[in-house]
Protein backbone atom coordinates (compact mmCIF):
# COMPACT_ATOMS: atom_id res chain seq x y z
CA UNK A 1 0.00 0.00 0.00
CA UNK A 2 1.61 3.42 -1.55
CA UNK A 3 0.69 6.76 -0.16
CA UNK A 4 1.60 9.45 -1.82
CA UNK A 5 3.30 11.54 0.70
CA UNK A 6 2.40 15.57 1.26
CA UNK A 7 5.36 17.50 1.80
CA UNK A 8 3.51 18.39 5.01
CA UNK A 9 4.08 14.59 5.97
CA UNK A 10 7.42 14.40 5.25
CA UNK A 11 8.06 17.52 7.33
CA UNK A 12 6.10 16.15 10.16
CA UNK A 13 9.25 13.89 12.39
CA UNK A 14 11.23 16.69 12.14
CA UNK A 15 8.83 19.43 13.42
CA UNK A 16 8.67 16.55 16.40
CA UNK A 17 12.14 16.62 17.16
CA UNK A 18 12.30 20.57 16.44
CA UNK A 19 12.30 21.61 20.19
CA UNK A 20 14.80 18.89 21.54
CA UNK A 21 17.20 19.94 18.59
CA UNK A 22 16.64 24.31 19.12
CA UNK A 23 17.51 23.25 22.89
CA UNK A 24 20.15 21.14 22.35
CA UNK A 25 21.97 22.96 19.88
CA UNK A 26 21.50 26.66 21.92
CA UNK A 27 22.50 25.32 25.03
CA UNK A 28 25.05 22.35 24.65
CA UNK A 29 26.56 22.24 20.97
CA UNK A 30 27.16 25.75 20.21
CA UNK A 31 28.86 26.15 24.03
CA UNK A 32 30.93 23.17 23.16
CA UNK A 33 32.03 24.27 19.91
CA UNK A 34 33.11 27.30 21.22
CA UNK A 35 35.11 25.67 23.85
CA UNK A 36 37.15 23.78 21.58
CA UNK A 37 37.17 27.00 19.31
CA UNK A 38 38.21 28.98 22.46
CA UNK A 39 40.92 26.79 23.45
CA UNK A 40 43.10 28.34 21.10
CA UNK A 41 42.32 31.83 21.91
CA UNK A 42 43.30 34.14 24.59
CA UNK A 43 39.81 35.44 25.61
CA UNK A 44 38.52 36.67 28.63
CA UNK A 45 34.99 36.18 27.92
CA UNK A 46 34.60 39.70 26.15
CA UNK A 47 36.65 42.31 24.36
CA UNK A 48 40.06 40.32 24.83
CA UNK A 49 39.61 37.32 22.12
CA UNK A 50 42.95 36.71 20.09
CA UNK A 51 43.85 33.63 18.90
CA UNK A 52 47.08 32.08 20.19
CA UNK A 53 47.14 28.29 18.83
CA UNK A 54 48.41 26.01 20.70
CA UNK A 55 49.88 28.14 23.58
CA UNK A 56 47.03 27.97 25.60
CA UNK A 57 47.74 24.00 26.01
CA UNK A 58 51.30 24.12 26.14
CA UNK A 59 51.06 26.60 28.95
CA UNK A 60 48.33 23.88 30.72
CA UNK A 61 51.11 21.39 30.70
CA UNK A 62 53.80 23.88 32.37
CA UNK A 63 51.47 24.97 35.04
CA UNK A 64 52.65 22.82 37.79
CA UNK A 65 48.89 23.57 39.14
CA UNK A 66 47.87 21.53 36.34
CA UNK A 67 50.63 19.14 36.09
CA UNK A 68 49.75 18.44 40.50
CA UNK A 69 45.66 18.32 39.91
CA UNK A 70 45.88 15.66 37.26
CA UNK A 71 47.87 13.10 39.27
CA UNK A 72 45.07 14.21 41.94
CA UNK A 73 42.51 13.27 39.67
CA UNK A 74 44.33 10.02 39.12
CA UNK A 75 44.38 9.10 42.57
CA UNK A 76 40.92 9.60 42.83
CA UNK A 77 40.11 7.84 39.75
CA UNK A 78 42.07 4.89 40.78
CA UNK A 79 40.38 5.32 44.03
CA UNK A 80 37.16 4.94 42.78
CA UNK A 81 37.47 2.30 40.76
CA UNK A 82 38.56 -0.40 43.51
CA UNK A 83 35.76 1.19 45.67
CA UNK A 84 33.32 0.72 42.96
CA UNK A 85 34.15 -2.45 41.96
CA UNK A 86 34.64 -4.36 45.30
CA UNK A 87 31.84 -2.96 48.17
CA UNK A 88 29.26 -2.68 45.83
CA UNK A 89 29.49 -6.26 44.66
CA UNK A 90 30.52 -7.29 47.89
CA UNK A 91 26.56 -5.46 49.61
CA UNK A 92 24.88 -6.49 46.69
CA UNK A 93 25.74 -10.57 47.44
CA UNK A 94 25.62 -10.52 50.87
CA UNK A 95 21.83 -8.74 50.10
CA UNK A 96 21.38 -11.87 47.86
CA UNK A 97 22.09 -14.22 50.53
CA UNK A 98 19.27 -13.14 52.76
CA UNK A 99 16.95 -15.91 52.58
CA UNK A 100 13.55 -13.68 52.39
CA UNK A 101 12.79 -11.71 50.21
CA UNK A 102 10.54 -9.26 52.17
CA UNK A 103 14.23 -8.66 53.90
CA UNK A 104 15.77 -7.76 51.25
CA UNK A 105 13.32 -5.16 49.88
CA UNK A 106 13.49 -3.12 53.12
CA UNK A 107 17.55 -3.66 53.39
CA UNK A 108 17.50 -2.59 49.55
CA UNK A 109 15.28 0.29 50.53
CA UNK A 110 17.25 0.92 53.83
CA UNK A 111 20.46 1.45 51.51
CA UNK A 112 18.49 3.33 48.81
CA UNK A 113 16.93 6.28 51.20
CA UNK A 114 20.60 8.19 51.72
CA UNK A 115 20.50 8.57 47.75
CA UNK A 116 18.06 10.84 47.93
CA UNK A 117 19.20 13.22 50.45
CA UNK A 118 21.17 16.00 48.42
CA UNK A 119 24.52 15.26 47.81
CA UNK A 120 25.84 18.82 48.98
CA UNK A 121 23.91 17.99 52.38
CA UNK A 122 26.34 14.45 52.56
CA UNK A 123 29.05 16.44 51.84
CA UNK A 124 29.00 19.01 54.42
CA UNK A 125 27.87 16.37 56.99
CA UNK A 126 31.47 14.51 56.25
CA UNK A 127 32.55 18.22 56.41
CA UNK A 128 31.59 17.81 60.14
CA UNK A 129 32.41 14.38 60.85
CA UNK A 130 36.36 15.20 59.36
CA UNK A 131 36.51 18.58 61.14
CA UNK A 132 39.87 19.10 63.06
CA UNK A 133 38.08 20.63 66.16
CA UNK A 134 34.77 19.08 67.04
CA UNK A 135 34.66 16.82 64.51
CA UNK A 136 32.74 13.51 64.98
CA UNK A 137 35.61 10.72 63.78
CA UNK A 138 38.39 13.06 66.05
CA UNK A 139 35.90 12.66 69.22
CA UNK A 140 35.31 9.46 68.17
CA UNK A 141 39.29 8.46 68.13
CA UNK A 142 39.88 9.88 71.97
CA UNK A 143 37.08 8.09 73.23
CA UNK A 144 38.82 4.61 72.19
CA UNK A 145 41.78 5.89 73.31
CA UNK A 146 43.49 6.80 69.88
CA UNK A 147 44.30 10.35 70.52
CA UNK A 148 47.67 9.96 68.27
CA UNK A 149 45.83 9.68 65.74
CA UNK A 150 43.80 13.00 65.73
CA UNK A 151 44.15 15.08 62.97
CA UNK A 152 42.96 17.51 60.96
CA UNK A 153 41.85 15.07 58.51
CA UNK A 154 40.86 17.94 55.51
CA UNK A 155 43.45 20.67 56.56
CA UNK A 156 46.79 18.42 56.55
CA UNK A 157 48.57 17.97 53.52
CA UNK A 158 49.16 14.30 53.99
CA UNK A 159 45.63 13.58 54.95
CA UNK A 160 43.52 15.92 52.68
CA UNK A 161 43.44 13.80 49.44
CA UNK A 162 42.50 10.83 51.39
CA UNK A 163 39.80 12.45 53.82
CA UNK A 164 38.06 13.98 50.19
CA UNK A 165 37.77 10.19 48.60
CA UNK A 166 36.66 8.97 52.45
CA UNK A 167 33.63 11.05 52.02
CA UNK A 168 30.69 8.85 52.09
CA UNK A 169 32.29 6.18 53.68
CA UNK A 170 31.34 2.81 52.91
CA UNK A 171 29.85 4.67 49.59
CA UNK A 172 27.25 2.66 49.41
CA UNK A 173 24.41 5.30 50.05
CA UNK A 174 26.25 7.82 47.53
CA UNK A 175 23.98 8.12 44.57
CA UNK A 176 26.84 8.30 41.64
CA UNK A 177 29.96 6.16 43.59
CA UNK A 178 28.56 3.12 45.44
CA UNK A 179 25.31 3.10 45.77
CA UNK A 180 24.27 3.27 41.84
CA UNK A 181 26.53 0.63 41.36
CA UNK A 182 25.05 -1.81 44.45
CA UNK A 183 21.77 -1.28 42.59
CA UNK A 184 23.20 -2.62 39.51
CA UNK A 185 24.84 -5.17 40.72
CA UNK A 186 22.25 -6.63 43.24
CA UNK A 187 19.48 -5.84 40.30
CA UNK A 188 21.94 -8.23 37.94
CA UNK A 189 22.35 -11.06 40.95
CA UNK A 190 18.12 -11.17 40.68
CA UNK A 191 17.38 -11.23 37.20
CA UNK A 192 19.49 -14.50 36.96
CA UNK A 193 17.67 -17.43 37.51
CA UNK A 194 18.61 -19.58 40.32
CA UNK A 195 19.53 -22.78 38.97
CA UNK A 196 22.38 -21.98 38.02
CA UNK A 197 23.43 -20.81 41.61
CA UNK A 198 21.89 -24.50 43.13
CA UNK A 199 23.69 -26.59 39.93
CA UNK A 200 27.13 -25.05 41.37
CA UNK A 201 26.28 -25.98 44.77
CA UNK A 202 25.35 -29.41 43.21
CA UNK A 203 28.52 -29.65 41.60
CA UNK A 204 30.01 -29.16 44.56
CA UNK A 205 31.39 -25.42 44.51
CA UNK A 206 32.01 -23.39 47.46
CA UNK A 207 31.03 -19.90 47.86
CA UNK A 208 34.35 -18.57 46.57
CA UNK A 209 34.63 -20.50 43.57
CA UNK A 210 30.99 -20.13 42.64
CA UNK A 211 32.02 -15.91 42.71
CA UNK A 212 34.63 -16.10 40.31
CA UNK A 213 32.94 -18.36 38.25
CA UNK A 214 29.58 -17.83 37.77
CA UNK A 215 28.94 -14.42 39.76
CA UNK A 216 31.77 -12.18 38.74
CA UNK A 217 31.65 -13.14 35.33
CA UNK A 218 27.60 -12.61 34.84
CA UNK A 219 28.42 -8.90 36.23
CA UNK A 220 30.81 -8.11 34.05
CA UNK A 221 28.54 -5.75 31.50
CA UNK A 222 27.71 -3.80 35.33
CA UNK A 223 31.54 -4.02 36.28
CA UNK A 224 32.34 -1.93 32.67
CA UNK A 225 29.02 0.30 33.15
CA UNK A 226 30.61 1.10 36.98
CA UNK A 227 34.34 1.82 35.97
CA UNK A 228 32.91 3.80 33.44
CA UNK A 229 30.71 6.10 35.32
CA UNK A 230 33.79 6.06 38.24
CA UNK A 231 36.15 7.38 35.65
CA UNK A 232 33.61 10.00 34.52
CA UNK A 233 32.83 10.63 38.21
CA UNK A 234 36.43 11.07 39.22
CA UNK A 235 37.52 13.36 36.12
CA UNK A 236 34.88 16.06 36.72
CA UNK A 237 34.75 15.62 41.03
CA UNK A 238 33.94 19.07 41.97
CA UNK A 239 31.13 19.87 44.26
CA UNK A 240 32.67 17.82 47.08
CA UNK A 241 36.35 19.13 46.92
CA UNK A 242 34.90 22.91 46.26
CA UNK A 243 32.64 22.71 49.36
CA UNK A 244 35.46 20.39 51.60
CA UNK A 245 38.97 22.04 50.70
CA UNK A 246 39.12 24.53 48.29
CA UNK A 247 41.83 22.41 46.80
CA UNK A 248 43.53 23.10 49.78
CA UNK A 249 46.02 23.07 52.16
CA UNK A 250 48.22 23.92 49.24
CA UNK A 251 47.31 22.23 46.04
CA UNK A 252 46.94 18.74 48.02
CA UNK A 253 43.47 18.22 46.78
CA UNK A 254 43.21 20.51 43.48
CA UNK A 255 41.36 18.85 40.61
CA UNK A 256 41.39 19.77 37.07
CA UNK A 257 37.82 20.94 37.59
CA UNK A 258 38.41 23.16 40.26
CA UNK A 259 41.45 24.47 38.27
CA UNK A 260 39.27 25.44 35.45
CA UNK A 261 36.81 26.99 37.13
CA UNK A 262 39.59 29.20 39.52
CA UNK A 263 40.61 30.45 36.05
CA UNK A 264 37.67 30.56 33.88
CA UNK A 265 35.77 32.84 36.63
CA UNK A 266 38.69 33.92 39.72
CA UNK A 267 41.10 34.75 36.41
CA UNK A 268 38.64 35.69 33.72
CA UNK A 269 41.68 33.33 31.19
CA UNK A 270 38.55 31.90 29.66
CA UNK A 271 40.51 30.23 26.60
CA UNK A 272 42.98 28.64 29.22
CA UNK A 273 39.94 27.64 31.40
CA UNK A 274 38.22 26.39 27.97
CA UNK A 275 41.82 24.30 27.30
CA UNK A 276 41.84 22.50 30.56
CA UNK A 277 38.25 21.68 29.96
CA UNK A 278 39.12 20.07 26.15
CA UNK A 279 41.98 18.00 28.06
CA UNK A 280 39.01 16.71 30.42
CA UNK A 281 36.85 15.61 27.69
CA UNK A 282 40.19 13.69 26.00
CA UNK A 283 40.88 12.37 29.25
CA UNK A 284 37.28 10.97 29.64
CA UNK A 285 37.17 9.92 26.12
CA UNK A 286 40.28 7.76 26.22
CA UNK A 287 40.08 6.25 29.62
CA UNK A 288 36.86 5.58 28.72
CA UNK A 289 37.72 3.12 25.23
CA UNK A 290 40.95 1.62 27.24
CA UNK A 291 37.90 0.38 29.47
CA UNK A 292 35.70 -1.04 26.84
CA UNK A 293 39.04 -2.37 24.97
CA UNK A 294 40.53 -4.21 28.80
CA UNK A 295 36.52 -5.32 29.68
CA UNK A 296 36.03 -6.77 26.15
CA UNK A 297 39.51 -8.86 26.67
CA UNK A 298 38.26 -10.43 30.01
CA UNK A 299 34.66 -11.44 28.29
CA UNK A 300 36.80 -12.73 25.93
CA UNK A 301 38.31 -14.88 28.43
CA UNK A 302 35.48 -16.55 29.50
CA UNK B 1 31.07 -23.96 58.41
CA UNK B 2 28.70 -22.64 56.01
CA UNK B 3 26.58 -21.65 59.63
CA UNK B 4 29.49 -19.25 60.14
CA UNK B 5 29.66 -17.93 56.80
CA UNK B 6 26.36 -17.32 57.13
CA UNK B 7 26.18 -15.69 60.43
CA UNK B 8 29.44 -13.53 59.04
CA UNK B 9 27.71 -12.31 56.09
CA UNK B 10 24.74 -11.26 58.39
CA UNK B 11 26.73 -9.39 60.59
CA UNK B 12 28.92 -8.04 57.64
CA UNK B 13 25.56 -6.06 56.00
CA UNK B 14 24.23 -5.06 59.20
CA UNK B 15 27.76 -3.31 59.76
CA UNK B 16 27.71 -1.77 56.28
CA UNK B 17 24.02 -0.29 56.67
CA UNK B 18 24.96 1.15 59.96
CA UNK B 19 27.65 2.94 59.11
CA UNK B 20 25.57 3.98 55.47
CA UNK B 21 23.32 5.05 58.04
CA UNK B 22 25.00 6.49 60.45
CA UNK B 23 26.10 10.39 59.51
CA UNK B 24 22.19 10.42 58.88
CA UNK B 25 21.26 9.33 62.71
CA UNK B 26 24.33 11.72 63.82
CA UNK B 27 22.60 14.68 61.31
CA UNK B 28 18.84 14.13 62.77
CA UNK B 29 19.23 13.89 66.00
CA UNK B 30 22.00 16.99 66.46
CA UNK B 31 19.35 18.81 64.33
CA UNK B 32 17.51 19.08 68.03
CA UNK B 33 20.40 19.80 70.34
CA UNK B 34 22.35 23.12 71.30
CA UNK B 35 25.59 23.48 70.31
CA UNK B 36 26.68 22.70 73.58
CA UNK B 37 25.32 19.02 73.66
CA UNK B 38 26.34 18.39 70.34
CA UNK B 39 30.15 18.97 71.04
CA UNK B 40 29.56 17.12 74.69
CA UNK B 41 28.63 13.74 72.30
CA UNK B 42 27.41 13.85 69.06
CA UNK B 43 25.96 10.03 69.47
CA UNK B 44 23.63 10.52 72.13
CA UNK B 45 20.02 11.02 71.83
CA UNK B 46 18.81 14.68 72.65
CA UNK B 47 18.29 15.39 76.21
CA UNK B 48 17.38 18.83 75.94
CA UNK B 49 15.08 19.54 72.63
CA UNK B 50 15.80 22.45 70.50
CA UNK B 51 12.89 22.62 68.50
CA UNK B 52 13.98 26.47 68.17
CA UNK B 53 16.62 25.62 65.53
CA UNK B 54 13.95 24.65 63.20
CA UNK B 55 12.56 27.70 63.54
CA UNK B 56 15.98 29.97 62.99
CA UNK B 57 16.69 27.48 60.14
CA UNK B 58 13.68 27.90 57.93
CA UNK B 59 14.05 31.86 57.09
CA UNK B 60 17.38 31.15 55.32
CA UNK B 61 16.41 28.47 53.04
CA UNK B 62 12.92 29.42 52.50
CA UNK B 63 13.81 31.84 49.53
CA UNK B 64 16.69 29.36 47.88
CA UNK B 65 14.16 26.24 48.57
CA UNK B 66 11.21 27.95 46.46
CA UNK B 67 13.56 29.11 43.51
CA UNK B 68 14.66 25.22 43.72
CA UNK B 69 11.38 23.64 43.14
CA UNK B 70 10.29 26.41 40.28
CA UNK B 71 13.34 25.56 38.40
CA UNK B 72 12.86 21.75 39.53
CA UNK B 73 9.40 21.79 38.43
CA UNK B 74 10.49 23.72 35.07
CA UNK B 75 13.34 21.45 33.92
CA UNK B 76 11.13 18.06 34.83
CA UNK B 77 8.12 19.68 32.46
CA UNK B 78 10.24 20.98 29.58
CA UNK B 79 12.17 17.26 29.69
CA UNK B 80 9.21 15.45 29.64
CA UNK B 81 7.46 17.39 26.58
CA UNK B 82 10.91 17.57 24.47
CA UNK B 83 11.44 13.83 25.11
CA UNK B 84 8.09 12.55 24.14
CA UNK B 85 8.03 14.65 21.34
CA UNK B 86 11.53 13.43 19.77
CA UNK B 87 10.81 9.88 20.99
CA UNK B 88 7.33 10.34 19.14
CA UNK B 89 9.28 10.86 15.92
CA UNK B 90 11.17 7.97 16.20
CA UNK B 91 8.93 5.33 16.84
CA UNK B 92 6.08 6.63 15.09
CA UNK B 93 7.33 7.60 11.77
CA UNK B 94 9.67 4.15 10.50
CA UNK B 95 11.86 5.91 8.30
CA UNK B 96 12.83 9.14 7.32
CA UNK B 97 15.77 10.87 6.16
CA UNK B 98 18.60 11.08 8.22
CA UNK B 99 16.57 9.69 11.35
CA UNK B 100 19.52 7.47 13.41
CA UNK B 101 21.97 10.40 12.31
CA UNK B 102 19.62 12.42 14.42
CA UNK B 103 19.62 10.21 16.93
CA UNK B 104 22.64 9.86 17.68
CA UNK B 105 23.36 13.74 17.55
CA UNK B 106 20.88 13.63 20.85
CA UNK B 107 22.45 10.92 22.87
CA UNK B 108 26.16 11.85 21.75
CA UNK B 109 25.59 14.49 24.08
CA UNK B 110 25.77 12.09 27.36
CA UNK B 111 29.38 11.77 26.43
CA UNK B 112 30.48 15.07 26.85
CA UNK B 113 31.37 15.85 30.01
CA UNK B 114 29.57 18.98 31.15
CA UNK B 115 32.75 21.00 32.35
CA UNK B 116 33.94 21.19 28.68
CA UNK B 117 30.96 23.58 27.99
CA UNK B 118 30.59 25.58 31.53
CA UNK B 119 32.82 28.75 30.39
CA UNK B 120 30.78 29.41 26.68
CA UNK B 121 27.75 28.62 28.69
CA UNK B 122 28.18 31.42 31.60
CA UNK B 123 28.96 33.99 28.48
CA UNK B 124 26.37 32.87 26.77
CA UNK B 125 23.97 33.08 28.57
CA UNK B 126 25.24 36.30 30.00
CA UNK B 127 24.94 36.97 26.50
CA UNK B 128 21.59 36.41 26.31
CA UNK B 129 20.08 38.55 29.18
CA UNK B 130 19.86 35.02 31.07
CA UNK B 131 22.58 35.76 33.83
CA UNK B 132 20.57 35.24 37.76
CA UNK B 133 17.45 34.95 36.18
CA UNK B 134 15.49 31.12 36.91
CA UNK B 135 15.55 30.56 33.00
CA UNK B 136 18.79 30.80 32.74
CA UNK B 137 19.01 27.70 35.38
CA UNK B 138 16.56 26.12 33.85
CA UNK B 139 17.55 25.86 30.08
CA UNK B 140 21.32 24.56 30.14
CA UNK B 141 20.18 21.50 32.76
CA UNK B 142 17.44 21.12 30.76
CA UNK B 143 19.20 20.76 27.25
CA UNK B 144 21.20 18.08 28.70
CA UNK B 145 17.86 16.12 30.98
CA UNK B 146 16.04 16.12 27.37
CA UNK B 147 18.60 14.02 25.63
CA UNK B 148 18.52 11.36 28.88
CA UNK B 149 14.76 11.61 28.63
CA UNK B 150 14.71 10.67 25.03
CA UNK B 151 16.95 8.13 25.40
CA UNK B 152 14.85 6.65 27.72
CA UNK B 153 11.08 7.34 26.57
CA UNK B 154 12.09 5.97 23.39
CA UNK B 155 13.01 2.96 24.24
CA UNK B 156 9.85 2.71 26.22
CA UNK B 157 7.75 3.66 23.80
CA UNK B 158 9.21 1.05 21.13
CA UNK B 159 7.21 -1.26 23.01
CA UNK B 160 3.47 -0.22 22.38
CA UNK B 161 2.77 -2.38 19.66
CA UNK B 162 2.43 -0.45 16.30
CA UNK B 163 -1.14 -2.11 15.86
CA UNK B 164 -2.50 0.51 18.22
CA UNK B 165 -1.04 3.45 16.11
CA UNK B 166 -2.82 2.04 13.12
CA UNK B 167 -5.80 1.54 15.15
CA UNK B 168 -6.11 4.96 16.06
CA UNK B 169 -5.46 6.26 12.91
CA UNK B 170 -8.14 4.66 11.31
CA UNK B 171 -10.01 5.85 13.52
CA UNK B 172 -9.54 9.20 12.14
CA UNK B 173 -6.70 10.03 15.03
CA UNK B 174 -4.20 12.71 14.52
CA UNK B 175 -0.98 12.96 16.14
CA UNK B 176 -2.36 15.07 19.25
CA UNK B 177 -4.70 12.51 19.65
CA UNK B 178 -2.69 9.80 19.34
CA UNK B 179 -0.21 11.19 22.00
CA UNK B 180 -2.04 12.02 24.54
CA UNK B 181 -4.68 8.99 23.99
CA UNK B 182 -2.15 5.79 23.48
CA UNK B 183 0.98 7.11 24.23
CA UNK B 184 0.97 9.16 27.54
CA UNK B 185 -0.99 6.11 29.48
CA UNK B 186 1.15 4.02 28.04
CA UNK B 187 4.12 5.74 29.07
CA UNK B 188 3.40 6.86 32.71
CA UNK B 189 6.17 4.01 34.21
CA UNK B 190 8.81 5.52 31.90
CA UNK B 191 7.56 8.91 32.71
CA UNK B 192 7.82 8.56 36.62
CA UNK B 193 11.12 7.67 35.87
CA UNK B 194 12.15 10.06 34.28
CA UNK B 195 11.02 12.74 36.39
CA UNK B 196 12.40 11.13 39.71
CA UNK B 197 15.99 11.18 37.79
CA UNK B 198 15.33 14.52 36.32
CA UNK B 199 14.16 15.89 39.70
CA UNK B 200 17.24 14.63 41.57
CA UNK B 201 20.03 16.11 38.86
CA UNK B 202 17.46 19.32 39.41
CA UNK B 203 17.44 20.01 42.83
CA UNK B 204 20.76 18.38 43.58
CA UNK B 205 22.70 20.68 40.74
CA UNK B 206 25.51 22.77 42.60
CA UNK B 207 28.29 24.02 39.71
CA UNK B 208 25.58 25.62 37.31
CA UNK B 209 24.02 27.77 40.23
CA UNK B 210 27.03 28.17 41.24
CA UNK B 211 27.87 30.00 38.19
CA UNK B 212 24.41 31.22 37.01
CA UNK B 213 23.37 32.61 39.96
CA UNK B 214 24.55 35.10 42.23
CA UNK B 215 23.10 37.00 45.77
CA UNK B 216 19.66 36.02 46.75
CA UNK B 217 17.33 36.82 43.93
CA UNK B 218 17.75 33.09 42.52
CA UNK B 219 19.90 30.86 45.05
CA UNK B 220 19.22 27.50 44.64
CA UNK B 221 19.05 25.26 47.42
CA UNK B 222 22.69 23.49 46.75
CA UNK B 223 24.22 26.62 47.39
CA UNK B 224 22.60 28.39 49.66
CA UNK B 225 23.17 24.95 52.55
CA UNK B 226 26.78 26.09 51.95
CA UNK B 227 26.22 29.27 52.96
CA UNK B 228 24.32 29.48 56.05
CA UNK B 229 25.19 31.62 58.65
CA UNK B 230 24.37 30.78 62.25
CA UNK B 231 25.88 32.89 65.58
CA UNK B 232 28.04 30.78 67.81
CA UNK B 233 25.35 31.03 70.16
CA UNK B 234 23.01 28.99 67.92
CA UNK B 235 25.87 26.78 66.56
CA UNK B 236 25.50 23.63 64.26
CA UNK B 237 22.24 22.47 65.33
CA UNK B 238 20.65 25.29 62.94
CA UNK B 239 22.66 23.72 60.50
CA UNK B 240 21.20 20.16 60.60
CA UNK B 241 17.74 21.48 60.87
CA UNK B 242 18.27 23.36 57.83
CA UNK B 243 19.92 20.50 55.75
CA UNK B 244 16.85 17.96 56.80
CA UNK B 245 14.26 21.02 55.45
CA UNK B 246 15.97 20.81 52.24
CA UNK B 247 15.79 17.17 52.01
CA UNK B 248 12.12 16.98 52.99
CA UNK B 249 10.64 17.59 49.55
CA UNK B 250 13.04 14.27 47.66
CA UNK B 251 12.84 12.44 50.82
CA UNK B 252 8.80 12.70 51.04
CA UNK B 253 8.62 11.77 47.15
CA UNK B 254 10.66 9.02 47.85
CA UNK B 255 8.55 7.68 50.58
CA UNK B 256 5.82 7.38 48.18
CA UNK B 257 7.46 6.41 45.02
CA UNK B 258 10.73 4.23 46.44
CA UNK B 259 10.25 2.24 43.34
CA UNK B 260 10.76 4.50 41.02
CA UNK B 261 13.32 6.05 42.33
CA UNK B 262 15.42 2.89 42.34
CA UNK B 263 14.77 2.66 38.87
CA UNK B 264 15.67 6.75 38.21
CA UNK B 265 18.93 6.15 39.66
CA UNK B 266 19.54 2.96 37.98
CA UNK B 267 18.39 4.18 34.17
CA UNK B 268 20.19 7.51 34.48
CA UNK B 269 23.55 5.18 34.83
CA UNK B 270 23.37 4.32 31.21
CA UNK B 271 24.82 7.88 30.38
CA UNK B 272 28.80 7.72 29.33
Amino acid sequence: MSKKKTPWQYAKPYLFLLPIYLLMVTFKYIPFGMAIQKSFYTWNGSNVNKFVGFANYIQAFKDPTFIVSLKNVGVIAIAYIVIVIVIPILAAELLYAVKSKRKQYVIRTAFTFPMVVPAVVVILLWKWILAGDNGVLNNVLTAVGLDNLVTPWLGSTKTALGAVIAVGFPWLGSATLGGLQFLLYYGALQSTSSDMFEAAEIDGANIVQRFFRIDLPMLSSQIKLAVTLAIINAVQVFDSINILTSGGPGTATIVPSLVLYEQGFTYKKMGYSSAIGVIMFAIIMVLTLINQLVMKNTEKMD
Amino acid sequence: MSKVVSILSRVLLGFLLLLTLLPFYLLTINAFKSQNEIILNPFKWASNWQFQNFVKAAPQIFRPMVNTLVVTVAVIAITLIVSLLASYAFTRYERFFAKEVLYFGIVALLMIPGFVMLIPQFVQITNLGLYNTLLGLILPPAAYQVAMGTFLTRTSMEGIPKSLFEAAEIEGANDMDILLRVVLPLSKPIMATVTIMTGLNAWNNYIWPLVASSGEKTQQIAVALTKIIVSVADGKGVEFAAYIIASLPLIILFCFASKYFVEGLTSGAVKG
